[in-house]
């Protein structure tokens, strides 16, 4: 039964790292309508950056945790404006869409690889080198930060969706498409926003990526696709249902790894996804049957 | 074993591999990521029927399409009710399932080990031993593929796999029709993958988890853009092209450690490009209005 | 099927029979029994695979090998090391010899398909002697190696599966099997450890030690009491480290099957964790990412590695670490695979001379027999090296602990 209990704070400490990246995520596809897989890439970007400004520059944390997710907000929109807006022009296809974000995020990917090499690299920060027990139970420093900063994320995601007008134009944007600009949305600037805010969530987790232990270009690919499966599993256009999503995978795989071996862990994910998608696509907080419009 | 000859065998094998993976893609609109999957299947299948049980290759060809046929079933599943919004990732998750499979089923797959000692396969009293033979044994496959898959675009069948690939919902007024139609494409496409499969394996003589992963499908996928979706020509076009990639880099004498994440750079630029100035590829579709690129 | 597409279908099948059948080489088929090997011998024109014209007097000639190491990817960070150790090597040989030696690298990306395209390559470039990693790669290039008469020499993977592989497959590694069977011995006696947890990287690395040392380890009248396995670069192992905390009672020793950044993870999570077991390991446990990832977390690990023993006072051992520390600096550890590497050019290199003493020609050919002719080859730490007629070299264990961000060696066990 400890294995279980531990089991689960560990899964709702992996959901907190997951839960903003996968917001992010479904705010984009909710927005501009298209999977932007090379998320994955403004990650890995956050990251290395954190890495290079803490490790070989000496910022303190608090500036780097400044400074993470203002590099990804601007990663995401350069990315948009360079990229996917260009394509849009052109009048291709989301399918289309996907293969160029997949192309940008390979490249970046790769890029990195050749920069930085494939070794994880690490930032010890003072901050995070605690741990605490409580019984049999333990959480580390990087844990509980990670639940922290999820917890304010979204509040502040969904208090700004509901409050504010950009939020509400997201909104208008994301449940009703085309029909937005009739009422005179700016689909290009919701686009902008959604980009801009939806890659700065990645900033903390990315620094806590580093800190914890290391980032590598290894496990980007996988972490977009976990951060699709939280946004399918959720309800695609739902961003809490995303945000709840990343919590429901991760404590699932994790205690999945107290009854099978913890490898089988990505079929236990995927097989959630192809659960969803035969018996609910529509996921658990339900929208409607979703298909990507450009 | 030339070196030539090595590279002939790969592109036959892969061409064929592109060229299935555009009857799904290019004539039906099906957008699959797990085609290295049917590939591995069809592999695996035929290793562990002739290394275990010592079946003759040829008598392990039936088995091997039809396990890939099988699986292929699978995702058609994931494909019927939803949106290719769904397939996609569903595509995705089911290659990622497949890969763990293969890795951890220790007992029927060997395992991160695999299957090796692969014996040298027999074509009714034709033994190929040599480089020349693989040769013609790869592009007999690749010749079959593309008889087989050709004849199917231009036949009834593919009219009518291209009418629902261009109209969603008048293909969902179509109902069951539209089902059946999805299916055999997935059938067919999965079944000769399989075949492509059991020959590579024969060639190089041992399979293991880490040549079908989701890199490799993404590759077929790139094949596709690049060469055109929904021509044959296209598809072995992308096949040969793609695979030149990282021998012209070779060639080139870049640092011997630049080439591996060098190659995927290019690979990923090279989607960019495509996506931007040239989305319907190489040699596209013209026999039909709507291509992937519009 | 329109004309166009026709025409270009009928071209590919075409290009590819001209190929096939207008190809130079002829090929004598051996029968297709069960054997592994695919024994098939291309008669090209050119029998000789060496490039080295015989050298006139006062001319030097150079001898070539290949390098088909992993030098991107997953396992990017070791390939890399690998190259390094080679180049030391090939800088420190000796100016007076009557030959230099030049390697052709390449990287396999640990990628069997990429290793088998890599390797056609080098052969192509008539290299004699491919240094080559990663056990994949290996088993995937030895049909080949045979088929092309080219010596493939391992000095890095450790999978017991490639003893005897093939002819044409040499190595020079300590294998994880001698590896896991000396540490049971060291455990049970010196340590007096019965029973042990394991924590396994998903792959041929970590399953085959685990393989060789569960029996063994049984025999010897200890218990295995949990195993867990991870992935290679798995983020986090906390789901590995919550199942090893629950073990109640808790066991006497954690024996972590892994290497680098993994090896790191684990120990630094489990340590968070408040596991106290100590935790020992194999040689992918001597690696920087472990002192980056776990810092002082990872005092007191015990490992096996292979056994250079850097402190030996021969000048081989010393001339190595003079120019490692001139080119690295001393802060940096020699990685166990550049010193490996290192050791290969040196056999290499002995090779040569003993080739060149009896008056003889460098090829492939020459070279393999030469592993067994030669009684034994001068390695780093004072050892020496003897090749076995199944391919594999007898090589000494050493024993080590990390200690204050250091490898510190405890002994060195000579193995049978």
């Amino acid at each position: 039964m400890t294995l279980f209990v531990q089991l689960f704070i560990g899964g709702i400490a992996a959901g907190a790292l997951l839960a903003p990246i996968a917001m992010g995520f479904s705010l984009i596809l909710g927005v501009a309508k298209f999977w932007h897989l090379a998320h994955g890439a403004v990650i890995l970007l956050a990251g290395y950056l954190a890495y290079v400004l803490a490790q070989q520059l000496g910022w303190p944390l608090w500036a780097v945790a400044l400074a993470a997710p203002l590099f990804a907000a601007l990663v995401g929109v350069a990315l948009n404006a360079g990229l996917y807006e260009p394509l849009r022009r052109r009048g291709v296809s989301a399918i289309v869409m996907l293969i160029a974000s997949l192309g940008a995020f390979i490249a970046i990917n790769n890029a990195l690889a050749i920069a930085f090499s494939f070794d994880p690299r690490v930032v010890r920060f003072e901050l995070f080198a605690r741990s605490w027990r409580l019984g049999e139970y333990y959480i580390d420093a990087i844990e509980i930060t990670a639940i922290v900063f999820a917890a304010v994320a979204g509040i502040v995601t969904h208090q700004v969706l509901r409050r504010t007008r950009a939020g509400l134009s997201l909104r208008a944007v994301i449940s009703s498409g085309g029909m937005a600009q009739v009422v005179g949305v700016d689909l290009a600037a919701a686009r902008r926003v959604a980009f801009a805010l939806g890659s700065a969530l990645v900033g903390i987790p990315a620094v806590l990526i580093v800190a914890d232990n290391g980032i590598t270009p290894n496990a980007a690919l996988e972490v977009v696709l976990v951060a699709a499966v939280a946004t399918i599993v959720g309800g695609i256009g739902r961003l809490m249902g995303a945000y709840a999503g990343a919590f429901l995978v991760s404590v699932l795989q994790f205690e999945a790894a107290g009854v099978v071996s913890p490898q089988w862990g990505p079929t236990v994910v995927f097989g959630v996804l192809i659960v969803f998608i035969l018996v609910r696509p529509t996921g658990l907080f339900g929208g409607p049957l979703w298909k990507s419009q450009v | 074993m030339g070196y030539i000859e090595n590279l002939i065998v790969l592109a036959a094998l892969f061409a064929a591999l592109a060229v299935t993976l555009n009857l799904l893609m290019g004539t039906g609109g099906l957008f699959s990521v797990a085609h290295a999957l049917f590939f591995g299947l069809g592999a695996y299948s035929s290793s562990i029927l002739t290394v275990t049980a010592g079946w003759p290759w040829v008598a392990t060809l039936p088995l091997a399409v039809g396990v890939a046929a099988l699986v292929s079933l699978l995702i058609a599943l994931v494909s019927l009710r939803v949106s290719e919004d769904y397939l996609i990732i569903g595509s995705f998750g089911l290659q990622i399932i497949g890969t763990n499979v293969l890795l951890n089923w220790r007992g029927l797959t060997g395992g991160p080990v695999g299957v090796s000692g692969i014996p040298l396969p027999q074509l009714f009293g034709w033994h190929i031993v040599s480089g020349p033979d693989f040769v013609l044994l790869a592009g007999a496959t690749l010749a079959v593929t593309a008889l087989v898959v050709g004849s199917l675009q231009l036949s009834p069948f593919g009219r009518g796999l291209r009418a629902i690939r261009d109209d969603e919902t008048a293909a969902r007024a179509c109902g069951k029709a539209a089902v059946a139609f999805k299916v055999q494409a997935f059938l067919i496409a999965g079944a000769l993958a399989g075949l492509a499969g059991a020959v590579y394996a024969s060639y190089i003589g041992f399979v293991s988890p880490e040549q079908f992963t989701i890199e490799l499908s993404i590759l077929f996928l790139a094949m596709i853009i690049v060469g055109g979706v929904g021509t044959i020509r296209g598809a072995i076009a992308g096949a040969v092209l793609l695979l030149a990639v990282p021998e012209i880099l070779r060639a080139l004498s870049l640092p011997r450690d630049l080439i591996g994440p060098g190659q995927q750079v290019l690979y990923g630029l090279t989607l960019i490009a495509f996506a931007l100035l040239r989305p319907q590829g190489l040699f596209p579709d013209r026999s039909s209005s709507v291509a992937v690129g519009e | 099927m329109p004309l166009r597409s026709r025409a270009s279908l009928l071209a590919v099948v075409f290009l590819l029979l001209s190929v096939a059948c207008g190809g130079q080489e002829t090929s004598q088929a051996e029968s297709d029994s069960e054997s592994t090997s695919r024994s098939t011998t291309d008669t090209t024109g050119a029998t000789d695979p060496a490039t080295s014209e015989p050298a006139a007097a006062g001319e030097d000639a150079t001898y070539r090998a290949g390098a088909n190491l992993c030098l991107s990817g997953a396992a990017g960070e070791l390939g890399q090391q690998m190259q390094a150790g080679m180049e030391l090597a090939v800088s420190n040989l000796d100016p007076d010899k009557p030959y230099g030696l030049e390697v052709v690298y390449a990287d396999s990306m640990a990628d069997p398909n990429a290793g088998v395209t890599v390797f056609n390559d080098l052969v192509r470039q008539d290299v004699p002697i491919v240094f080559t990693c990663g056990t994949t790669v290996l088993t995937a290039t030895a049909p080949l190696a045979e088929r092309n008469s080219v010596l493939l020499l391992n000095t890095s993977a450790g999978g017991p599966e490639l003893a005897g592989l093939s002819p044409w497959l040499w190595n020079a590694f300590i294998n994880t099997q001698l590896e896991a069977i000396a540490m049971a011995d060291y455990m049970y006696n010196e340590l007096g450890y019965r029973r042990v947890a394991i924590n396994l990287r998903n792959d041929a690395y970590g399953v085959q030690t685990a393989e060789a040392f569960t029996p063994y380890w049984e025999s010897l009248g200890g218990e295995v009491v949990e195993v867990v396995e991870h992935e290679l670069n798995a983020p986090s192992q906390e789901q590995q480290v919550a199942r090893l905390a629950a073990i109640s009672p808790p066991p006497d020793t954690i024996y972590l099957m892994t290497a680098g950044a993994d090896a790191g993870t684990f120990i630094r999570e489990a340590r968070q964790a408040g596991i106290e077991a100590p935790i020992v390991g194999i040689n992918g446990v001597e690696s920087q990412a472990v002192l980056d990832i776990a810092g002082e977390a990872a005092n007191g690990v015990v490992y096996t590695a292979a056994g250079f023993n850097l402190e030996s006072d021969d000048p081989i051992t010393q001339q190595f670490v003079e120019s490692f520390e001139a080119e690295f600096g001393d802060t940096e550890v020699p990685n166990t695979f550049l010193v490996s590497y290192y050791q290969g050019v040196l056999v290499w290199s002995q090779l040569i001379d003993h080739i060149l003493d009896q008056g003889g020609e460098v090829t492939a050919e020459s070279l393999r027999d030469g592993l067994t002719e030669v009684e034994s080859f001068q390695g780093i730490g004072g050892s020496e090296i003897v090749f076995e007629e199944n391919g594999t070299a007898v090589l000494p264990v050493a024993i080590k602990e990390i200690s204050d961000g250091s490898f510190e060696l405890i002994e060195i066990v000579e193995t049978e």
